[in-house]
Formats: structure tokens, sequence, C-alpha cells
């Protein structure tokens, strides 16, 4: 069976333009997430997902997604791939479920009893979590078992392979390498990952939510954990698997990898912009003159945007007030960092922005 | 999670449940764990294991009843044999009749067991406690001894230890006293323990010899019986190591397997050879013989059996033990290629040999091209491509008869005028120069040969660089022909001779006949075909150019001054001159003159030049380095002749025809091709880096059976601008290899040696194929030899010819005498030629020399051979074929074989007669036919003297003195007076000429007068008695020992020398 013409190419052409697939995806979550109420009702629910399985599997039919998605590397990207929609699912479920009842002036499910359940250790949890290691236990046996691992001959650094990967739970960063210089994608990036998870707990003091779901008490807290988790890393695993080809060019999931695909090498940098095609003058000798744009912009960014949100946006004034100056500057730069790595990701992809701030004399790129 | 039915439970969850969700976890994770296991025992390789063992019992079995058989069989026929079994039989009846003796003997030993043991035991004990006893008595001693020394020093130097000393010796004098009576006291109970022992030993020694004595005539005849049985006792032998039996089922069983498995992996450990894992380097370790259990095994070769079973099918020169090359000491890999440590079919990186193999492979084995690894195995047909990685410093390789076809080749189209090849950088440009081509040919025809040489000369090594599937299309075609047209232009306009004035002089008048006679005898067909131009000559004929449309091309004058000296024309050029008088060479310039092209090409003409096209084109190459402004006016600066002169030079820089052709201006010029050697080299550069271009069908994968590396060098071989297919590329960046006419057999040995360039491996030294001097020499003569041509004329090397020693072959061969040109030792290896001296060492070290190289090996030898210990099954020799010697024979005139040369004839006469050739056999020409005439060709004194130290090293001879013991004159004039009587009554001056006579066409044989300073004494001895031997055919008569009798050969030659004067 071959899959209808009209299919692959709409699905190749919306995917295969990452500004686009990237946009619609946020998108959807957005939407996802105002209407989770409806969407995660199982009568809704279930039919997408029923619809997303169908999908995927006549995708198999497809020879370039079968080779790609069979991969002993890549099968554990599918089972996240569904496994995070699973459980994303459960989650909201029961926080549409929570919300209603809130709603109604009812206490949320896990409280329902009245009072704060105690169970013992043995039998409630250890008795089952020794279960349940036993069944992983089987599954890893039984995975290593019929998808041998795929090993390959001795590393070669003179002959790497084309498309070069990173392990699947690296694919994400591997992404930002494409749009950022290696300290930025490769250590400030993956260290603001860590410092943003450990300065959570002195971020967010809401209580609610504590020991029940809820999406209604908590939206902003959820909204961004889904942004930074789905998007931003989920996503661009996504990618970087299925979409990422041989010269690491973008393809569509089913637009079969050609080693010859060109594409036109036309980025540029800001200060290109600026005195190239703006002003219609050389580019001035001297990095500082030409960078400063760029360098007044990032600047900007993080010097004096989180004043004017301070000051103008009354959900961050609101912040400003309950955290103070320090809590407030710490949350709102890895706020910005997070948000200026897609603004970069779209810049590139829209007007070919290679830089913000490009200095090669010194090795820094922004 | 079910709740628990009773709602006052404890528990948040069903115990019931849990355990039963518990329980069905218990049996997943046993059922896992079990098929894991089984997935270890299921390997593939373990399964060939089995299926081998299975194979091989059959085999043995039928061994065994084949055994059994013949035992039968001689058990009839044979009486004695008969008797041995009979004996047998009496002898087992006799010990059973004694069973009683044997049994109240034994009863007797058993009775005194218990006292026995006791008894040694004990002594073993006393033993054991003396030796301690001993040890501390001699311990005490030297301490004592010691310390009574100290005592003396102290003493003597009046110290005030001394005293305290003196104390401690006490002590210690006790302490030694003791321990000497310990010792003694044990010393005393040894002797009598032992004594205790050896009394009861004696009894069970004498009851065993008793029983012995009973037992032992079965014994013996039991021994003679098992002689026989010989055979039958080795396959029982091997049969019991092949059964299966419980233990090894055990063994083998997953779970109990990590003990002892009979089913292993097979490995051969190479720390010889490095393996580079990238990061570090390892030893070699082979594993293929874990499935390959029979490819060390002889005669596993039939049919039926599983690929993988079969032994390999050169096994004495691979693999074997006594081979040269062992896998113990070579593995598998360093040939083959693939990885050695993987023992699936797949991770080997097995390759079919072509795409049916690999469509049977995938059906059979699920074979697929391996992706992730840089060498996959060599498909055989190229495998030996790997034999230069150890034998790189032989010009020919032993036995390589496809790599080294591939390197004649490639000697003879020349690729390597455009590509640098490392190892091939001095050879001689294989086309003429082209400095003195106005005086040669016209314009026309130099313009339609570059444009289709085959038009011309269908047989021609001269490529084709244009009009090729990347420069056929129309506006490329015109770009062609200003090409060729600037080509011929600057060719024209830059050739001058410092012999010629304005052109040859016309040759005085010619008869074509006699030219055609001299032609066809004086030498020139043995390089040269005429008459059809279609024709292709044989290896030999084919080494100058077909000259059947010479006439259409050459001038007269031009042939005739060629003819009469070609190294003044070209000095590179092989054609060596044949001495001929003007007379002749005016004959034979006539007679080429009648070899016309039968077509059209004669009246082809230059067309005239378009001066667009050639601007066009000149742009077209300025522009890839000049901005395009600045190239136009530089183009439009010129006058037209000036663009077509710079685009002539353009286009043979582009083209590089300078490769092969001395062109003035290109005299320094770098070679323009890829370098197909060093760290980029061809067999091993990664794939990835050849340009495949819109070629996918080559790619791995893409088609079963293409190894994409062979795909692409032989693709290239066949069409050279193949990768440019389908591409938009500019006129002037396009692909350049000209297309050679090349049969697909030479494509494929051209591919094979191309494949054999390769980054250097850590070979070492101890497995490379080290030349000693001799080979050496024999190494660089054999490719002047090639270089002359020498084997067109002269049988200068026999054909290497493995004779199977065996009763059936014998026939085959008794008619042919054989010509060892290889020493083959009994323990298998071959060598070149071994020394006198080294011949020695090997002796002393138990190696029989069964063949020495340059002797003559006759069928009654070869029976002989037949019956050494351990047999030989086959020798490689160096034959004349039946068909040669036939040949010879029916052709007295045939120039002489050269077999053995050096050890007839003086090196100094050698080597003066190779720098310039003199008559020896006059009568070779009459008026019907001139005779052949040996070329003068110009070797230098290094090439002459290599040339005659390689035939020295050929025929066993030293080099270059031999000592010629003085004879006392008084001994001399005696010898040589009977010598002259053996001489007339043998009458030798019938057919040679003797002192005085005139050497005519008439006489038979060469002149007594030339002989001394030609010919080795020791070589005469040998003539005299069987010419045949040494030039099969000869009109010499052979004389036996009645007719010269053993001491008249020395005066015979005494007598001879003496006819030379001074």
């Amino acid at each position: 069976m071959e899959l209808p013409k009209f299919y692959t190419d709409l699905v190749n052409a919306v995917v295969s333009r990452a500004a686009v697939f990237v946009i619609l995806s946020s998108v959807g979550l957005v939407l996802a997430m105002k209407y989770y109420r409806v969407l995660t009702k199982p009568k809704v629910a279930g039919p997408i997902g029923l619809g997303a399985a169908f999908l995927l599997f006549i995708s198999f039919f497809d020879p370039q997604f079968k080779t790609v998605a069979t991969l002993p590397d890549n099968v554990p990207i599918i089972m996240m791939v569904a496994s995070v929609t699973f459980f994303v699912w459960v989650a909201f479920r029961q926080m549409a479920l929570n919300d209603e009842r809130l709603e109604k002036g009812l206490p949320p499910k896990e409280a329902e009893a009245g009072e704060v359940q105690k169970t013992f250790v043995w039998p409630d949890l250890v008795y089952i979590e020794f279960i349940c290691l036993i069944l992983f236990t089987v599954f890893l046996t039984v995975w290593s078992i019929a998808l041998k691992a795929p090993l390959e001959q001795p590393a070669n650094p003179a002959k790497t392979p084309n498309p070069s990967k990173a392990p699947w739970y690296f694919l994400g960063l591997q992404e930002m390498l494409v749009y950022f210089d290696p300290w930025i994608a490769g250590v400030l990036l993956p260290t603001m990952i860590i410092t943003g998870l450990m300065m959570l707990p002195y971020i967010d003091k809401n209580p609610k939510g504590n020991g029940y779901y809820t999406f209604k008490e908590r939206k902003f807290a959820i909204s961004i954990f889904m942004y930074g988790f789905v998007v931003a890393w989920v996503l661009l695993i996504f990618m970087g698997t299925f979409l990422r080809g041989p010269n690491w060019n973008f393809f569509g999931p089913y637009e079969p990898w050609d080693i010859h695909k060109l594409e036109p090498l036309t980025n540029v940098n800001l200060s290109e912009i600026i005195y190239l095609q703006v002003l219609g003058v050389g580019m001035p000798r001297n990095w500082f003159i030409r960078e400063i744009w760029g360098i007044l912009l990032v600047l900007g960014y993080f010097v004096a945007m989180p004043g004017l949100l301070a000051r103008f946006v009354p959900m961050f004034r609101e912040f400003y007030k309950q955290l103070g100056m320090i809590r407030y500057s710490v949350f709102i730069v890895h706020l910005l960092v997070m948000g200026g790595m897609l603004i970069k990701m779209l810049l590139r992809w829209t007007i070919n922005l290679k830089y913000l701030v490009g200095i090669p004399e010194y090795f820094f790129n922004i | 999670m079910p709740k628990p039915a009773d709602p006052l439970s404890d528990t948040l969850y069903d115990m019931v449940s849990l355990n039963r969700l518990f329980f069905v976890s218990s049996i997943l994770l046993i059922a896992a764990t079990v098929w894991a296991a089984w997935q270890d025992y299921d390997r593939n390789w373990k399964h060939y294991q089995r299926d081998y063992n299975r194979i091989a019992l059959e085999r043995a079995e039928k061994e065994r009843a084949a055994a059994n058989s013949a035992i039968n069989r001689l058990k009839k026929e044979n009486a004695q044999v008969a008797e041995l079994y009979t004996n047998l039989e009496a002898a087992k009846a006799a010990v059973a009749g004694r069973q009683a003796d044997i049994d109240k003997l034994n009863a007797e030993r058993e009775d005194h067991r218990g006292a026995l043991e006791k008894a040694l035991q004990k002594f073993q004990f006393d033993k054991s406690e003396a030796d301690t006893a001993k040890q501390r008595a001699e311990s005490a001693g030297a301490h004592l001894a010691e310390a009574k020394e100290k005592l003396e020093k102290l003493r003597k130097a009046n110290s005030s230890d001394a005293a305290s000393v003196e104390s401690s010796l006490k002590g210690l004098e006790a302490h030694a006293a003791d321990a000497l009576q310990n010792y003694q006291e044990w010393s005393g109970k040894v002797n009598e323990s032992k004594l205790a022992f050896e009394e009861l030993n004696a009894k069970e020694v004498v009851a065993l010899e008793a029983i012995e004595k009973i037992v032992k005539t079965r014994e013996d005849a039991q021994k003679e019986v098992d002689r026989v049985e010989a055979e039958l006792i080795l396959v029982n032998r091997k049969i019991a190591k092949l059964e299966p039996s419980l233990s090894k089922t055990l063994l083998a069983m997953p779970g109990l397997d990590f003990i002892a498995n009979p089913e292993h992996i097979e490995q051969d450990i190479l720390p010889h050879f490095q393996e580079d894992l990238n990061f570090s380097t390892v030893g070699k370790i082979d594993r293929c013989r874990t499935c390959h259990m029979a490819i060390d095994k002889r005669g596993w070769t039939e049919k039926e059996l599983p690929a993988v079973f079969r032994s390999h099918p050169n096994i004495d020169l691979y693999v074997g033990d006594n081979s040269p090359h062992p896998v113990s000491k070579f593995g598998c890999t360093i040939c083959h290629e693939g990885s050695g440590r993987s023992v699936d079919f797949y991770t080997t990186a097995h390759m079919p040999k072509d795409a049916k193999q690999g469509e049977e492979w995938k059906e059979k084995y699920g074979w697929s091209p391996i992706h992730h690894f840089d060498k996959p195995m060599l498909p055989t047909p190229y495998i030996e491509s790997s034999c230069t990685k150890c034998h790189a410093s032989q010009v020919r390789v032993t036995m390589g008869e496809k790599v080294n076809l591939g390197r004649q080749v490639m000697e003879k189209v020349g690729c390597f005028g455009c590509h640098p090849i490392a190892g091939m950088e001095n050879l001689r440009k294989v086309g003429p120069a082209l400095n003195g081509i106005r005086h040669k040919v016209t314009r026309d025809w130099a313009y339609n040969w570059i444009r289709k040489p085959t038009d011309f000369r269908p047989t021609t090594h001269m490529p084709q660089a244009f009009d090729l599937s990347n420069t056929s299309d129309a506006e490329a075609q015109k770009k062609n022909t200003a090409m060729i047209q600037g080509i011929v232009e600057y060719l024209f306009e830059n050739s001058e001779l410092a012999h010629v004035k304005d052109a040859y002089p016309a040759p005085p008048a010619g008869d074509a006949a006699a030219g055609k006679k001299l032609f066809d005898f004086v030498g020139c067909v043995a390089c040269h075909v005429a008459g059809d131009m279609n024709k292709a000559g044989t290896q030999y004929t084919d080494f100058g150019p077909n000259l059947s449309t010479v006439g259409s091309k050459l001038n007269a004058g031009w042939i005739f001054a060629w003819l009469k000296n070609p190294a003044q024309y070209f000095h590179y050029t092989s054609m060596p001159s044949l001495r001929l008088a003007d007379q002749e060479a005016a004959d034979i310039t006539a007679f080429l003159l009648t070899q016309k092209h039968p077509g059209d090409f004669p009246n082809r003409k230059l067309p005239p030049v378009v001066e667009a096209d050639v601007e066009a084109t000149l742009l077209a190459f300025l522009q890839s380095s000049t901005p395009t402004k600045l190239a136009q006016e530089k183009v439009r600066a010129m006058s037209p002749e000036e663009r077509l002169l710079d685009l002539g030079k353009r286009a043979i820089g582009h083209q590089g025809c300078f490769g092969c052709h001395d062109i003035k201006g290109f005299e320094k010029t770098k070679k323009i091709g890829a370098e197909l050697t060093g760290s980029n080299a061809t067999g091993s550069k990664d794939i990835t880096k050849f340009d495949f271009g819109f070629r996918h069908d080559l790619l791995m994968g893409h088609t079963a059976g293409a190894y994409d590396r062979v795909a692409w060098v032989k693709a290239k071989l066949e069409n050279p601008r193949t990768f440019d297919g389908g591409r938009f590329v500019e006129y002037a960046e396009r692909l350049r290899m000209p297309k050679f006419r090349l049969t697909e057999e030479e494509r494929d040995a051209l591919a094979t040696w191309v494949l054999s360039f390769r980054t250097r491996e850590n070979i070492p030294v101890s497995h490379m194929r080290n030349l000693s001097h001799e080979e050496a020499v024999v190494n660089a003569g054999k490719t002047i030899v090639m270089q002359s041509n020498c084997a067109s004329c002269h049988k200068v090397g026999l054909f290497p010819t493995r004779i199977a020693v065996s009763e059936e072959a014998l026939p085959e061969i008794a008619t042919a005498r054989v010509y060892v040109a290889r020493t083959i030792l009994s323990d298998g290896r071959q060598v070149e030629r071994v020394s006198a001296d080294e011949l020695a060492i090997l002796r002393k070290k138990g190696v029989d020399i069964l063949l020495p190289a340059g002797t003559w090996l006759f069928p009654q030898q070869i029976t002989a051979l037949l019956e050494n210990q351990p047999p030989v099954t086959s020798v490689l020799v160096y034959a004349w074929g039946e068909a040669q010697i036939k040949e010879q024979v029916g052709d007295t005139k045939a120039p002489p074989f050269i077999v053995g040369e050096g050890a007839k004839v003086n090196p100094d006469w050698f080597f003066r007669f190779l720098k310039n050739p003199t008559e020896i056999r006059p009568w070779l020409a009459d008026k019907a036919d001139p005779g052949a005439r040996m070329p003068t060709f110009g070797f230098t004194d290094d090439e002459a003297s290599l040339l005659v130290e390689h035939f020295a090293v050929l025929a066993g001879e030293k080099f270059p003195f031999q000592y010629d013991p003085p004879l006392d004159e008084k001994v001399r004039g005696e010898l040589v007076v009977r010598g002259k009587g053996v001489f007339e009554r043998m009458e030798c001056g019938k057919c040679h000429v003797v002192e005085g006579a005139k050497l005519t066409t008439d006489t038979p044989a060469p002149a007594f007068a030339l002989v001394a300073p030609r010919i080795q004494k020791d070589w005469f001895a040998v003539w005299l008695r069987d010419p045949q031997s040494i030039a099969p055919g000869t009109g010499m008569t052979a004389f036996n020992e009645e007719q010269v009798k053993p001491d008249e050969v020395d005066a015979l030659r005494e007598f001879i020398w003496s006819l030379h004067k001074k």
C-alpha cells in the first residue's frame, strides 16, 4: 500500500517548514490548554488518540518513515511520544475533573474522604514497587532481545556518520546548536535548565495544587512547564529524530533522505541587515560599531525588558510585588532565556537571521 | 488496582489480587530469563558448529567403514595378516585359561595392600620429618659458624662486644647440637620405615610381574593387530571426539555453558598485526574459523557440502600449516578484509562476488550490505588486490596472476602519466615524443587521430579524450573541435628536431616485396602486426603499434630515418635498432608505405577554424581563473593565431597529453590526475570521498552485490565520464579522464590492481615478502625483459605449472621434462633460489631439498618424489609446455632458448653481446629467409649488467666471477692432442666450422672459434651429453658415454677451447 500523495505532500510541506511546524505546535498547545476540559473528555480524547494512532500506523507504509521509525535507536522516541501524550492526557483529565469540582465548591477528588489518607509502607508501597520492578525488568529483557543493540564499528573521528546524531535524550540540545554557539547551546542553556529547576521552590510559592491535580489554580506555572517540556524538550527531540536528515537538513516525515539535498545558504547577521540592506553602506571595520545594534538589542531584552514588564504588565507587576527584586530578577532572566530561545529560532526560520551579535573576532556570537 | 473487599482492611489494595499479579509477573520474569538464555544457545555460529560436527561425524563414519572393509579385505587376501588375527584369538584363549592364576595373584596382592599402603605412608611421613630436621640442622650449623667468625673478628679488634657474642655462642652451640641429634634420629627412622616398605613392595612387584608374564602374549598379539588397524584407531579417536555424549550436551546447555562449553569461538590471535581502532591499536583477532570449521582441512571439497564447510580452495598456498601463509601466522582478514572479530554473517561484512550471489545470500542468510563498516570483505574476484600488502617488493607477485595482469595493463596504457602512483614514478612515458611531429605526420592526420584514434587504428592504446558522454552535445562538440585544432596547432608550432632541417630526406628506392620478406623475418613481427588493422596481436606482438595503416600516416623519409635509428627521433622509445643496411631499410619503408588505411580516414581533413568557437572555448578556460571582463579583454587583444596557440596549450595542459608524450613547454608540468596511492589511496580511502554523481545504482544497498568501491572503479574504467551524468557542469570543469580501449578482463584486472593501492598498513617485517639480493635481481631483470619484449622471440621463461605428483598424474608429465625454477623444500616452503651455503644450513636443520632451482626434473625423478616421506602432493615448477617445445622443434631457425643462458655463456661476453650484438649463427640468413636478428636495444651499462646478473641468478650461477683453475701447460697439451682425436672421430667439423674455414650461410652450427670467449666450461659437458634438455629442438647431436668416454670430455673441451686465438 502506498500513502496518498496529497496526504504525504501536505504533511511534508507543513512539517518540513520548521517555523510553521513549531508555531502550529505551539498554537496547538495553547489551544489544548485553553479547551482542556472539552478535549480531555474520553469521548473527545479517545477519537483523537485513535486518529493519531491510525496516522502513526499508516505512516509505516511509507518506506522512508518506516526506515527511520524502526531503527533500534529511534524506537524509544516513539515510545516516549506515546507515553508523554498519554500521561499529559491523564494529568489534564484529572485537572479538568478537579477544576469542575472546585468551581462547584467541592473539595478535590483526592481529598474526597475529607481527611488525608495514610497507608502502610508494606504492603501498599513496597509490594507494588517490587511488582513494578519485576515487570520493568521483563520489559527491558524482552526489549533487548527483540531489538538488538545497534552496535557499529569502532568510532572513527575521521569518518562521522551523516547525519551525526547525539543520543536521543540530547537531540534537543543538539537542535539548539543549529541556532546558537556551542557555549550557549551546550553550556549556558543546559546550566540554566538546571539552575531553573533548582530555583523553582523559591520562586513558585503557590501552595495550591499540593496533593491534588488542578490547572485553574496554577495556570501560569503549568503553562510554562508545558512549553518548556513539551515544546522546548520533547518536540525538539522529535524533530531531531525524525525531521533532521543528511547534512542536518530539515526533511518531512515522508520525504526521502536525499544526501544531495541542498538548501540555499543565505543566513545574515543583524548587522548585515542594518548596514547592507537598510542603510546600504559597507560594514564598519570596527567590530564594536558594527555590532552595537545587536548588543543594545540583547541588553535591552535582558536588562530593560524585566523592568518594563514589571512596570507595565499587570501579571509581572504582581510577580514583582510577591517575589521582590532579587527573586524576580532570577525568575525573569530564566523566563526570558527560555523565550529567547524560541524567538531566535523563529528569527532564523523567518528572516534567516544568523546572529544578533556576531563577533567572530572574539568567538562570541549570540 | 482493586480495593480490598473488606472495608475494614488495613491495606489500601486487595492482597489476593496483588499476590496474583506478583505471581504472573514472576512467571513472566522467568520466561524472559529463559528466553534470554535460549537466545544465547540459539546463536548462528553454534548451529554451524553443530552442523559441522554432524557432517564431520558422518564423514568419519564413512572413513571407519572404509577402514574396516580395508582391514577385512586384508584379512582375506593377506595370509600374514589373517595369521595375526588367529594369533590374537589363540593368545586371548590362553590367557583366559589361566584366569584362575591371575585371580589368585590379585587376591594375594589385596591381602597385602593394607600393610603396603600403611608402610608407604609411614615412610613418606618419616622422610618428610627427616628432611625438615636436616634443614634445621644445616641452618643451625651455619648460624653457629657465622657467630664464631664474628667473635673471631671482634676479639682481634679487642671489641667490648666480644663478651656478649661469646655468651650467645653457647646457646647456638647447644641448639646446633640438638638439631643435629634430632636429624640423626630421624634418619635412622627413615631407614627403618624404608626397609619395611621395600620389603612389602617386593612382594607386590613379584605378583605384578607374574600377572604381566601371563598377559604378555595377548598384548603382543594385540600390538601386531593394532599396527594393521592403525588407521582405524585414528578414525575411532576422531569419532570419539565428534560423537555426541551426555556430558557434551550438558556442558553446552544454556546456564551450564560457562563451565567448559564444547561449542566455543575459535580464535586466531595475531598479535603481530595491529588493528587500528582509531583511538588505540590492538592485536588482530580472526574468528572466521568459528563457522568455517573445515577451512584448514584437506578434502572438504564436495559440491554438496554447504559452502561454509569447504576447505580453502587453495590450501597449499593459504591457511594450511605447511603453506607459505598459515592461518596461525596470517589469519584471514589480512587478505579478505571484513570484521574478523564478528561471528555473524551480517556483521562479519561478507561481500558477494556478484549480484546473483547477493540475491542467493539474501534468501539463504538474510544478507544485506553492511553499513557502518569501512572495510567490508573484498569480493573474491578482487581478493588478489590484498597480495601487494606484503608482496609490494615484487614487481610480479608470485601466483598473483590477476593483480599482475592489472599492473601490466597499467604499465601498457600509462595511467601513471596523469595519476601520481607510488612505485610507478620512474616508468617511461607510454606514448612517443611529439617534439618532431611536424616531420612525421600531417595536420589533417593529427587532428582526426586525436578526435578518434580507433578510427585509424582500432587496436591502439591511445585513449579517446573528446566526444565522450559528457562532451558530446552540440555545444561541447564545437568546443572539442576548437580544442583539437588548438592542440594540433601547438604541437606543430612546437616541433623542432636538431637533426632535421626541413623534412627528412627521401630514402633510396626500395622494393616492397623484399621489404615484406624482411619485415616478416628480420624481427619486426615480434612486436608489430601488419596486414590487418583490426587484428589484435598477442601479448607480445601487441607490444608495438599495429602497422597495417601506417602508410596512410607516415612519409617515406621519416620511416627510413626511424628504421635506421629509432632513438634519434625520440630517446625513450622501446623500438630497438635492427642494424639495417640502407637498402634493407629502404625496402621495409617501401613495404610499410603499401599499408594503407582502407576507409575514408586518409581523406579526412582538418576542418576550418571557427573563430567564435575558439574564442568561446578559450574564454571558458580563462574565466575559471580570471575575472570575466579581464578574460574577454585578454582574448580580444590576441591575434587569431595567438588565440589558437594559447587554446592549444591550455587544452594540452587540461587534458594532460604530456603525461604520455614528451611535449615542448610541458617538461615540468605536474601530473593532472588525482593521486591513487598515499593517504587517499583508492583501495582504502573513505567511500564517502568517492563522487558517485547520480550513479545511485552503484551504491551498496541499491543493487545486491554491489560493493561500491569496486563498482566505482569499474564504472570509471568503463566510462570515465559517467559520474558527470545528469549534472550541469561548465565545459572546463567537466571530468577529463580519457576513455581507454580495454577488454572486460583487462578492466577487471586493472580494478584489482587499483584496489591494491591502500594506505600503508602496519605489516610486520617478519610477515613481509622480503627479497634477497638474488630475488631483487630477478625482479629488476624481469622488468627489463618485459620492457624489451624479449619473450616475443626467445623462450625466456617457463610457464608456472603446478604439477600434481600422484600416480594418476604421471602419464601427463611423463613426456615432458620440467625445469625447476623454484626450490621446493620438503616442508612445503618454496623459495625462488637457495644458495649453496643456505642449502647446507637447511640440510643440517633436517630440511630436505627436493628440487633445487635450476635443475631439470625428469619423469623418473618425479616418480622418486612420490616415494618421499612425507609424500609430496604437488610441486610448483616452471615447465615447458609441450606446445612450446613443438613450436621450437619445428622451427630450426627460431631464436634460441635463453633459459639457463646464465649457465651457458660467460658474463663478460654476454654483457658485450647485449650492448652490441654480434652474429653467431650466420646460417640463419639466406635468400628465402633473411633470418631474425638480435636487435641493438641501446641498453645502458647498468641495464646490461643487471640483465646478465638476472640470467646468472636464474640459472643458479655465481655472478660475476667464476674461477677457472689453470692447467699445467704440458697436461693441457696432452689433452688437446687427445681431444683432437675425439674431435675427428666424432666428426664435429662436419657441422661446426673449424679454424680457418669461413663462416657461411651454409654452415649449420656456430664456429668453434667463437666458443672459448662465449661458453662456460662446465656447461660444455651437460650440453654434449644431452643438448635437448637445455634447448629442445636443437640440431646438436647428443653424445653418450660410449661415443665420448667420460674421461674424454675434458680433452675434447680443451681442444675446442684451444681453437680460439686471442
